[in-house]
């Protein structure tokens, strides 16, 4: 054998030798892996996982050491790109950054706040950011979560930016955010959501073939394919849904069919394959889930006397999307305190924006297409014109005050069994119930009420406020501090603030805030004159004309959309013709004052 | 010449003719360009940013393909000729051992040209005529001609130099660091001082140069601006602020005024501002507002409403000024010939050491050459701050005859529509192609001049 050959043999030895060894350490890595938890999933299950999410995975095989390279790399370019205001690249290079470490749940974490948070606010127009948003959102829904099931932190991320970032109002554009979402949501969950469609959802088949087997939803489908002119069932679908919302962008035969059989159960049992499969494979929201946590979530009917019926949570709005994912967060196996302690702060915070700004109004729901600005100078009382982007209104809903309570106390009874510190929670919890107290006592509720304070007492022995006898007594306690600090400069506006609070609780339609509101501004008059004992230093017109002033007062207020405003209006129309009627002649004695007119010319 | 002509000739057509190449060539060009445009085409995003991102990629990986045909070819053409012993048939001829090396080079740069200016032509028209199949709004199509599709010159305003003042410093906080630890370690020493400089000049040009404190204002001057149209202008004031305190909204307030001199004296243009921070924003500058000189001052005043927020101007990307000097078509063109003369190079590098070395170990070595170069930017960067002095020295002395062409790279330019300028080909002309690339060459003929291409057996 030439020495060549001896090189090569050798050489080949070598390498075996190295390979024998390297297969020594499989076992040792792969462990380690399973304890940093970089293995979360079994491959075989994994490739379900992937197929159903869509996610095309890179071959990061192949790419050997070279992986870590690209990695860097791709950090480094996208940080640049964002610093450039590039976003279009930088979105690509996230997501290739994230398929190349798949299971490091940070690195999601870290590219889907990018996007929601950092690169969003940089883009200047609100659909423009929505898109960001929503990819962040997708990122880790979508994926990220896909791929490291095991991951309380993204659930919590999901969570968190579903509540914080489209529910809540740090955003400029958080209005529209908060639209966009009930917009994508009321094609498949309605107008009104409630339990029974929830559960009808939830029922539906899951497989396609099981729908068309029936022959007359096989029929009806077919007519829709013929009309609609789709040869794909995915387009089919798509229209199906988009097609509540916007018909106009439907061939009018097929916008017919759906109107005509818009009573048949074949179109019934259609539509809810179709919504229940948007909701599962895009939102990736189980009806069956969402069924569950309405049983358990669900605000509270109060008008179901001897026990309690959970009605359905609105879906439309953020938090509710935000309790849904902390919740499935919740249900991950072997997780550590951190991560089920910031959960259970997200279900508990869910909650209490639901209470306290969830609920939601759409009012004349309209696509971008038939938007438009009223014009300049056009007064309230015109014939309005198609109605504006984007009412959607939210108030307080008394109804998930309980719900919000209970999960205070839920935390509290966790912690406490945990031996860890439940001071902050203990404040909270107090705080909510407080309110909670008195707004269910000044809308009506005054059992259930009393039942909150007879359980705050109890707890809270320590805190006086709670010691009292009945509710009146507590409720006049309560308006009594808020009296005190009112003087003859503040006390009129005060009152008027809350009775414009509660008419514009009227336009929304929350009946059961606007009789607090009203019932809060009456019992503060009352204290406020009681303790008038000269019976005119505040100098406070009769409670009736405040009324009207403060009705006046809410259709001079700019800060009210027009759209409130005419919502009002029609309301006064058909319940209250008499108001509405002097208040027209007062609209039109203002409107010629204004133009240097006189009634009598 | 006729001699040079023929080799040159000869290897064009060589390769022309090899028809596996020209396919997969004709493929990667094809993906690239048309399969790239459709691609970006097909998905969601703004016309302008879409043509950013097709000219960055398209044109890397054009660059990067004909980086490795050119290695490929020019060292096969010669290792391949010695090898075969093909070579005898021209050495025979009345030929000089420089006049086949000046032919082989000159065959290079003729193909080079050709697949450069395919390639070239088919991004240039599909980045010009993307937005005619998009349904883009007229803002965007008016981004894409005013901030994508066009040659725009950078002046930064005049930055003081802090380093002496900061080394100064560094030195006198790590000898009190010295004398109360008593360190001894040189090697820590140096590390400390090296940290201390890098923290003094952040925090003076932090505290002089680039931040705004809640009420207060600055003022920068900017000169030379000379836009090609003196009528319309089209100047335009580029920033990004970041801030000592983070808004929970991400945005600041400011108040902007600017003018031929002077505003926070004379007065100006004022324009109130509401940007998100850490992020590029820009606004267009009247002529009117620049003097006839060329001067431009704007002033910033952060308004109280922004407190506690100090708002900070990054040295690099805080504030700059961006005039239009030139077409894009001109400096895609400048852009072209950037990346030709790094052909160019390569074509060198390749015959030079194909001559001297077999196929495989010329390969290895001008890869390694040409990974370095590539990567010269982000390793320079980490030897910059990580590595010691002595491991700089060695960086230094062995990427000498390595060219960075990261500072030579049109593609940054040409993708942000920021120039391409005549002064950057004429120094890469002189640094990379008549210092290093002469250099080589001049090796290659040496070596190729005095190597025994046959033994003469008698």
């Amino acid at each position: 054998m030439s020495p060549g050959k001896w090189v090569t043999f050798l050489c080949l030895m070598l390498g075996i030798a190295f390979l024998a060894a390297a297969a020594g350490l499989i076992k040792p890595i792969s462990q380690q892996r399973r304890v940093y938890d970089f293995e979360p999933t079994n491959p075989f299950h994994e490739e379900k996982l992937i197929a159903e999410a869509g996610v095309g995975r890179l071959p990061l095989e192949v790419l050997t050491v070279f992986r870590f390279l690209a990695i860097n790399y791709l950090w480094i370019r996208a940080e640049d790109l964002k610093n450039e205001g590039q976003y279009f690249d930088a979105l690509h290079l996230s997501r290739l950054i994230c398929e190349l470490q798949p299971n490091l749940a940070a690195v999601w974490d870290f590219q889907a706040w990018n996007m929601a948070y950092n690169i969003s606010v940089g883009v200047p127009t609100p659909p423009e950011r929505w898109n960001w948003v929503r990819a962040g959102i997708e990122l880790l829904r979508d994926k990220g979560i896909v791929l490291n099931p095991k991951s309380a932190k993204l659930y919590h991320s999901l969570s968190w930016t579903f509540r914080h970032k489209v529910g809540g109002i740090a955003d400029d554009h958080h209005r529209f955010y908060k639209w966009y979402l009930a917009m994508d949501m009321v094609p498949l969950v309605g107008e009104f959501p409630d339990n029974t469609e929830i559960e009808a959802l939830a029922q539906a088949p899951t497989d396609w073939q099981q729908v068309l087997a029936d022959a007359d939803v096989a029929a009806f489908v077919e007519k829709l394919r013929q009309s609609g002119g789709f040869s794909d069932d995915e387009d089919l679908f798509a229209a199906l849904i988009t097609s509540k919302l916007d018909p106009g962008k439907y061939a009018d035969p097929f916008i017919e069919l759906l109107e005509e059989n818009v009573q048949a159960p074949a179109y019934r049992k259609l539509d809810l394959f179709v919504r229940s499969r948007e909701l599962r494979f895009k939102w990736k929201l189980d009806p069956t889930e969402m069924v569950k946590i309405n049983a358990k979530y669900g605000p509270i009917d109060f008008s179901v006397e001897g026990g309690i019926k959970h009605l359905c949570l609105e879906w439309r709005h953020p938090a509710t999307h935000a309790l849904y994912w902390a919740l499935q967060g919740l249900k991950i196996e072997e997780m550590d305190e951190f991560n089920e302690s910031t959960l259970r702060r997200q279900v508990h915070h869910s909650l209490q924006d639901l209470f306290h700004y969830g609920h939601i109004q759409v009012i004349h729901f309209a696509t971008p297409s038939r938007a438009t600005e009223r014009a300049p100078g056009q007064e309230i009382m015109d014939q309005p014109p198609p109605p504006e982007l984007g009412n959607v209104f939210f108030s307080e809903d008394l109804r998930l005050f309980p719900v919000a309570y209970q999960a205070t106390l839920d935390i509290i009874r966790d912690r406490e069994a945990a031996g860890e510190s439940v001071r902050g929670f203990r404040d909270g919890s107090i705080n909510l119930g407080r309110s909670g107290v008195r707004e269910l006592f000044l809308a009506g509720y005054k059992d259930t009420a009393e039942i909150y304070l007879n359980d705050l007492r109890e707890r809270y022995p320590e805190r006086l406020l709670f010691q009292v006898a009945t509710i009146d007594e507590f409720a006049a306690n309560e308006l009594r501090d808020d009296a005190r600090d009112l003087t003859s400069k503040n006390a009129r506006g005060y009152i008027n603030g809350l009775l414009r609070a509660g008419y514009r609780a009227v336009a929304l339609g929350n009946d059961g805030l606007a009789k607090s509101r009203n019932e809060w501004a009456r019992q503060i008059y009352d204290i406020l004159l009681l303790n008038d004992p000269e019976q005119g230093r505040l100098n406070l017109p009769p409670l009736e004309d405040m009324r009207w002033y403060a009705l006046l007062r809410f259709f001079d207020d700019p800060s009210i959309t027009w759209v409130l405003k005419n919502v009002m209006l029609q309301k006064l129309e058909r319940e209250q013709p008499v108001i509405f009627e002097e208040l027209r002649k007062e609209m039109e004695q203002r409107e010629q004052a204004s133009s240097g007119q006189t009634p009598g010319n | 010449m006729g001699k040079v002509w023929a080799i040159a000739r000869n290897l064009t057509v060589e390769v022309l003719r090899m028809r596996p190449l020209m396919i997969l060539l004709a493929l990667m060009i094809g993906v690239s360009t048309l399969g790239f445009g459709y691609w970006l085409h097909a998905s969601t995003g703004p016309i302008d940013e879409k043509v950013q991102t097709f000219i960055s990629y398209s044109l890397t990986f054009a660059m990067t393909i004909l980086s490795f045909l050119t290695i490929f070819i020019s060292i096969a053409t010669i290792t391949r000729d010695i090898k075969r012993k093909e070579v005898f048939t021209v050495m025979t001829k009345p030929i000089s051992r420089g006049q086949f090396l000046l032919g082989k080079l000159c065959g290079m740069i003729v193909l080079n040209l050709v697949f450069l200016g395919l390639f070239g032509a088919l991004i240039y028209g599909i980045a010009r005529n993307m937005s005619r199949f998009e349904d883009a709004s007229e803002g965007q199509i008016r981004r894409l001609n005013e901030l994508v599709l066009i040659a725009r010159k950078s002046v930064k305003p005049p930055f003081p130099d802090f380093r002496d003042q900061a080394y100064a410093e560094a030195d006198e906080m790590v000898a009190e660091e010295v004398r109360t630890r008593g360190i001894i370690d040189a090697r820590g020493v140096e590390a400390m001082r090296t940290a201390a400089i890098q923290n003094r000049l952040e925090a003076l040009t932090r505290e002089r140069i680039a931040s705004v404190a809640p009420g207060g204002q600055k003022v920068w001057h900017f000169s030379g601006i000379d836009p090609i149209d003196q009528e319309e202008g089209r100047v335009y004031v580029r920033y990004k602020l970041d801030v000592s305190y983070t808004p929970t909204d991400l945005h600041v307030y400011g108040d902007w005024l600017y003018g031929p001199q002077d505003p926070s004296i004379a007065g100006g243009t004022r324009r109130p501002s509401r940007d998100p921070v850490r992020t590029v924003r820009e606004f267009s500058v009247q002529p009117t507002d620049i003097s006839p000189e060329g001067d431009l001052f704007v002033g910033f005043r952060n308004p109280v409403e922004n407190s506690p927020a100090t708002i900070i101007f990054p040295p690099e990307t805080g504030i700059e000024v961006l005039y239009v000097v030139d077409s894009f078509e001109g400096n895609f063109f400048r852009g072209l010939l950037l990346i030709l003369l790094r052909l160019i190079f390569l074509s060198v590098l390749g015959l030079a050491i194909g001559a001297w070395l077999g196929f495989p170990v010329a390969l290895l070595c001008v890869l390694i050459v040409f990974i370095l170069a590539v990567a010269s930017g982000f390793v320079g960067d980490a030897i910059q701050w990580e590595a010691g002095p002595v491991q700089k020295i060695i960086y230094e002395g062995v990427t000498a005859f390595i060219p960075r062409f990261a500072e030579y790279d049109p593609v940054p330019h040409l993708e942000r529509g920021k120039l391409v300028s005549w002064p950057l080909l004429g120094q890469c002309t002189l640094y990379m192609m008549m210092f290093r690339a002469g250099i080589l060459a001049a090796f290659g003929y040496v070596i190729f001049r005095f190597r025994e291409l046959a033994r003469v057996i008698v």
